[in-house]
């Protein structure tokens, strides 16, 4: 598939939006707390990340002036859902600026950001995992590897702003369990198309087909888009490095940070993990097989 | 609204018989030209005489070989790919702006331009690669069935299909409506076996393809030189056993 940068952005810069927004409002669950100056930079924080996410997926659009039209069939597509719940976030969000004090409307606020944050990256996820074109994002690995990106992206964010020393322990185990799900994931993806030339082109009995004369000889719509083959080339290199980048790096810098306290190694775990999640949802598009490219 | 129709009253399509299709590209040709104007015009290519020449196409004519296998020899295969007009599209589900639609009427998968917001994720939900985008106008296209012909009382009733239909000179597509078990269409598609494309996805295509005819099976080739002397006429059976000796 062709990786859009747009869809990439969206969903890393939203994706860690959405975590950082929802590990914010489940701090005012456990303790009694009024908002200080770091819980109004992280709100904000948190509205930077998801708006440029959600700013740079109109970006592909073809007609941006009527992107409003997408929320209109939340009925049938995760697209248009996605749309609508990720506007829902903004009310909690906004209406929690306006409650500083600790009470019950604040926590029920909070619960309503934290599951319409998690909504929304479910959604996004939904897209993708929906298709039946691209096996790949068919597995059981896609919405989980989503929703515990977002979780640890936010949350090496918010470990970065409040310096918070027990997070360190949960963080590094989102890391060594969404490198286990990356794995499979990719392991998966390495197997070939289930579905088979002959298949698609409807012949009752398997035979070995081979392209012979393709219907245009410069690249179409088509191939530039579900027939991308870059990614294959150097797709070790760039999973090596979404491990390194991602994971192994925000881990040590976590448990450096909580072991020799050290709250600016948060930082450095969180543009890492960031890069590193970057990288992987890159893979994730690139290295999609679409079936049509069973017909080139 | 994207929400696909329950059933639908017609189940207009296209019985595409790839034994006897040449791979022309007429089809191809005449549904680009009809097409560039009307209910889906314009079609608009990006440098058409320029070095990398790019347009959007509903109808692709793709040529294949395939290998023999057991008495079936080696041949070529010309597959013409469009929309299959699915009775469960996803492109249509997936669409957020209700741009895309399925017909309640005649089942037809059609775009409305006005409302297509040009994410092209409807293009990424079709196994067959129907849909394609325009950049010059920001919106996808597809194959219409030629919904602006197949009703069109201002030409001849006898012209009244779809484009590539009335240009195939072999006669290897044709038009009809699937829901009628008693049209041409379906009576072809049950004798010659219709194949669906792709069916484990479940899209449930309406478009029928009918696979190559089994051929005869191979006659010796010419490096093949060892002769059965029980299959020659006596006189030459005779020749051989004394020219054997």
């Amino acid at each position: 598939m062709h990786p859009a940068l747009s869809v990439i952005f969206f969903s890393t810069l939203s994706g860690a939006g959405y975590g950082l927004w929802f590990w914010w409002a489940s701090s005012f669950l456990g303790h009694h707390r009024d908002f200080g100056t770091r819980d109004y930079f992280t709100l904000a924080l948190g509205a930077v990340l998801v708006i440029s996410g959600l700013l740079s997926s109109t970006l592909h659009l073809g007609r941006k002036e009527r992107a409003w039209r997408a929320f209109s069939q939340w009925r049938s597509s995760w697209l248009s859902r996605e749309g609508v719940v990720a506007m829902l976030c903004f009310i909690p969000a906004c209406a929690l600026v306006f409650v500083p004090h600790a009470g019950m409307l604040q926590k029920v606020l909070a619960v309503s950001l934290m599951l319409l944050s998690m909504a929304t990256v479910f959604c996004t996820a939904k897209i993708y995992h929906c298709l039946k074109t691209v096996p790949a994002w068919r597995h059981s690995t896609v919405i989980p590897v989503f929703l515990l990106s977002s979780l640890f992206t936010g949350g090496l964010w918010l470990a970065a702003i409040f310096a918070i020393w027990t997070f360190a322990p949960v963080l590094a185990l989102f890391a060594m369990v969404l490198l286990w799900l990356m794995t499979r994931y990719w392991r998966h993806n390495d197997r070939p198309l289930a579905v088979t030339r002959s298949s698609a082109l409807g012949l009752p009995e398997p035979r070995s087909v081979n392209v012979f004369e393709q219907p245009h000889t410069e690249a179409n719509y088509i191939t530039k888009e579900m027939v991308h083959v870059l990614a294959r080339k150097h797709g070790e290199r760039l999973r090596e490095l979404c491990r390194l980048l991602g994971f192994a790096l925000p881990l040590i810098a976590c448990l450096g940070a909580w072991l020799l306290h050290q709250p600016w190694l948060y930082s450095v775990a969180a543009v890492s993990g960031m890069l590193g999640v970057f990288i992987g949802r890159w893979l994730f598009f690139a290295e999609a097989k679409h079936v049509v490219s069973l017909y080139y | 609204m994207t929400m696909l129709p329950a059933t639908t009253r017609k189940k207009l399509g296209l019985l595409i018989d790839l034994d006897i299709c040449v791979g022309c590209h007429a089809c191809a040709v005449a549904c680009k030209e009809w097409n560039a104007g009307g209910f889906s015009g314009p079609l608009p290519d990006e440098d058409p005489y320029g070095a990398k020449p790019d347009g959007v196409w509903f109808n692709r004519v793709h040529s294949f070989e395939l290998d023999a296998l057991g008495t079936q020899p080696a041949s070529t295969l010309h597959f013409p790919r469009s929309c299959l007009h699915c009775e469960t599209p996803a492109c249509v589900s997936v669409c957020p702006t209700g741009a895309s639609y399925k017909r309640e009427a005649d089942g037809i998968v059609l775009i409305d331009a006005d409302k297509c917001i040009g994410c092209k994720l409807c293009s990424w939900a079709c196994p067959f690669g129907a849909r394609e985008y325009s950049p010059s106008e920001g919106v996808m296209k597809k194959c219409t069935l030629c919904v602006d012909r197949i009703y069109n009382e201002h030409i001849p009733e006898a012209q009244r299909q779809p484009a590539c239909v009335q240009a195939c000179p072999t006669r290897a597509r044709s038009f009809g409506d699937f829901a009628d078990p008693d049209s041409e269409v379906s009576v072809r598609s049950r004798e010659r076996d219709g194949q669906l494309l792709m069916p484990e996805l479940d899209y449930k295509p309406v478009n029928r393809y009918l696979p190559p005819r089994q051929k005869q099976a191979m006659c010796s080739t010419a490096e093949d030189e060892s002769v059965n002397p029980s299959e020659l006429p006596s006189a030459l059976r005779w020749l051989d056993k004394i020219l054997s000796r």
